[in-house]
């Protein structure tokens, strides 16, 4: 992995053949910082946890029993 | 039974490309979604139309081009949204849904950016209380 050191509002860009993406520092504040992306479309930005909250949801819903959910369902159209 | 090929991966399951729904287009939903290549792993997704008439999100030219949807036709599209079961409440993931090209079976799992949209939602609460 590619370690590089920015202070704020410096930014740093990744080229592509489908546009660059720029990254800038916005704000450093006690460990915390925020990121200002630019990106072409078709680059999705999503914070990772989100990434392993669909996995895990999508974990738990595999081998369900669709009797259950259609029965679920029938209740609520009831 | 009806059935449709679909080949495309479900985020977490990438190693699984090839699955059969036991239903096709224009059914009504709950489907199940069974994987060619593991015997065991299935899915069961609904129409989120469904459950919540305004769902609506941008939907990125880019992935309209990887299902290779002809001529971008969004009639060709199906949106198919994953639900499970948990301890009578039924929970769907808007957040990520599966796009289908009805046409060639082509589908992927994208992830909105819209926040709005949750990972697991309750759908179905039981009336027993």
């Amino acid at each position: 992995m590619l370690v590089l050191s920015r202070k704020k509002n410096e930014s740093i860009v990744i080229k592509g053949d489908g546009g660059d993406i720029r990254i800038v520092v916005v704000e450093i504040d006690k460990g915390k910082i925020r990121l200002g992306i630019d990106a072409p479309k078709g680059y999705p930005i999503i914070r990772e946890e989100l990434v392993h909250e669909i996995k895990n949801a999508n974990r738990l819903s595999a081998f369900d029993d669709i009797e259950t959910i259609r029965k679920l369902i029938e209740d609520e159209n009831e | 039974m009806s059935e449709t090929r679909l080949k495309g991966k479900i985020i977490g399951f990438e190693e699984h490309e090839e699955y059969m729904m036991e239903s096709v287009f224009g059914e009504i939903s709950p489907f199940r979604l069974l994987s060619c290549s593991e015997a065991s792993l299935s899915f069961v997704v609904v129409s989120p139309y469904h459950i919540l008439e305004d769902y609506s999100f941008e939907l990125e030219e880019n992935v309209l081009k990887t299902l290779e949807v002809d001529g971008n036709a969004i009639e060709n599209v199906a949106v198919l949204c994953i639900v499970r079961p948990d301890n009578h409440i039924l929970y769907v993931n808007l957040r990520s849904p599966l796009i289908v090209n009805t046409k060639n079976g082509f589908f992927k799992q994208i992830i909105l950016q819209d926040e709005s949209y949750g990972v697991s939602v309750p759908v179905v609460a039981k009336k027993d209380r």
